[in-house]
């Protein structure tokens, strides 16, 4: 196992960490906010650890730029629609999620 | 067992639970539902037909006719939205469908 | 070969898509059946990778889990469930049948030899040279099965008019046009959208990638003006020039086959010198129709017209 392997291997799984997080605050927490706090957050952590680790693997530096492109744009989406579902629900003032 | 054999397996299992589902199922959406799932299940047979392994390059051809069922299957359920809309709106019950 | 045994992931893979199923269709809240529906496209699409089919997975990842997804999320609040159960007999009797073809699927499927499987890769890699392009899952779809892919884009334009017709008017969108973020992240996304397509349009004739996988990252590109409201997007009114788009896909296709059947070929059997040219130019056309497509059925109905939308 090389180097690169070991670092990659190491940055995948604290990736999985953070999603894992992400996944318990959404089933665990009370209401959308909580909830939207883990995963916007936790998630998006873990999939920047997660690109980070496959970056190090990557062939070229092109290739690594696209997965760093893939990032930024999971980042701008994920914050957006995560302010979105946030606005809906305290427009809808309806805060509080279906029984479990 | 081959890894193959297993997904074609998974993908029968699927069709069958789809099957039951959109027999049993009364609610048009849940049906719909159903008969994406149970063509997600067919797919999975004929890709895992087509899977070579892992070093081998697979068969192309059902991948293609995967992929054109994919396209076919959003246009359904598309239709269907449509029609289904229609039977509610006209106060049908799903019952009568 | 693939070994005897099966792999971990594989097992888990195969696991979660069958829970996910299960959980998807016996979830009596129609809100979280969709949102366990797009979870379930999304590991499809990873099992798709799996099974070594990208091309497959791209378009099960965009249309299969987010468009469809999308599509039935619009369209929930228009159908009320409906409770109640099928009575037990008929339960039973679905259950025997289901039970049963399950049962025959496996025997069938337990069949098959799975090491000497009667494979079509051979042909195609085979001719692949003469194809014009390079993936093989690009030259079965627009060169050596062109005439499916021909009916199938024909399917597409026939349920887009039988939306059109079943609902003359489309269900209202409620636009997010005063919200300053949403705004700011269109102006980002939508030219990167369109660059995307042309990129995965380009991409499919050497590399996973091709006509429906841009054809779905356009259309999301025309949701997010449609959502946006903006006055002059596409599918905002129903002009001659979106009717026209709509065809173009198909007439393009129909024109390359008649065009080249003149010359004494086969219906879709192209010169192999301009194959590539014809196989971009009959895929650009069907990204456009695609999207426009797909468009059409996130919006479940015919826009206003021009003259009667405008005050």
């Amino acid at each position: 196992m090389s180097w690169a392997e070991i670092v990659a291997a190491t940055l995948f799984g604290s990736g999985a960490f953070f999603f894992l997080g992400g996944t318990v605050g959404l089933l665990r927490f009370p209401d959308v906010f909580t909830r939207l706090h883990a995963l916007t957050k936790a998630d998006n952590l873990g999939l920047g650890l997660i690109a980070l680790g496959a970056i190090v693997l990557a062939d070229s530096l092109w290739i690594a730029l696209k997965i760093l492109l893939v990032w930024i744009v999971v980042l701008l989406g994920s914050a957006t629609s995560g302010y979105l579902v946030a606005r809906h629900a305290r427009r809808g003032s309806n805060s509080r999620s279906p029984p479990p | 067992m081959t890894a193959a054999l297993w997904h074609a397996l998974v993908g029968a299992g699927l069709f069958s639970l789809s099957l039951y589902h959109l027999i049993v199922a009364q609610d048009l959406l849940r049906r719909i539902i159903a008969v994406n799932l149970l063509g997600t299940g067919l797919f999975v047979i004929l890709v895992a037909l087509g899977y070579r392994g892992p070093d081998a390059p697979p068969d192309p051809v059902p991948h293609a006719l995967v992929l054109t069922g994919i396209v076919v299957a959003v246009s359904a359920t598309g239709l269907a939205l449509a029609l289904a809309r229609r039977v509610h709106a006209s106060g049908g019950r799903s019952e009568d469908v | 070969m693939s070994g005897l045994l099966i792999s971990a992931l594989d097992l888990v893979l195969g696991l979660l898509t069958l829970g996910l199923a299960a959980a998807t269709l016996g979830t009596r809240d129609q809100a979280r059946m969709l949102m366990l529906f797009v979870t379930f496209g999304g590991v499809v699409a990873l099992l798709w990778v799996r099974l070594r089919a990208p091309d497959v997975a791209l378009a099960e990842a965009s249309i299969g889990a987010a468009l469809t997804g999308g599509l039935l999320l619009r369209m929930r609040p228009m159908l009320p469930p409906s409770d109640g159960n099928a009575p037990r007999p008929i339960r039973a009797l679905a259950a025997a049948l289901a039970l049963g073809t399950f049962a025959a699927l496996a025997w069938a499927l337990s069949l098959v030899d799975w090491g000497a499987r009667p494979s079509l890769a051979g042909p195609v890699f085979e001719r692949l040279p003469e194809s014009g392009v390079t993936n093989p899952v690009t030259a079965v779809l627009l060169n050596f099965r062109a005439y499916d892919t021909l009916l199938e884009v024909a399917v597409l334009l026939v349920a887009v008019v039988g939306v059109w017709m079943l609902s003359p008017r489309a269900p209202a969108l409620t636009p997010l046009r005063d919200d300053p973020l949403f705004l700011a992240l269109l102006r980002l996304l939508v030219p990167f959208l369109c660059i995307l397509a042309g990129y995965l349009l380009w991409l499919g004739s050497f590399a996973p990638g091709g006509a429906f996988q841009a054809g779905a990252a356009l259309s999301a590109a025309f949701l997010f003006l449609l959502l946006a409201g903006v006055p002059d997007a596409p599918g905002q009114a129903d002009r001659a020039w979106l009717r026209a788009a709509l065809v173009m896909g198909l007439a393009v296709f129909i024109a390359v086959a008649v065009g080249v059947s003149l010359r004494g070929a086969a219906l879709l059997e192209y010169p192999p010198a301009q194959a590539k040219n014809l196989i971009l130019l009959i895929e650009a056309a069907l990204t456009v129709s695609i999207a426009l497509t797909l468009m059409v059925l996130f919006q479940g109905g015919r826009p206003a017209s021009r003259d009667g939308a405008d005050p």
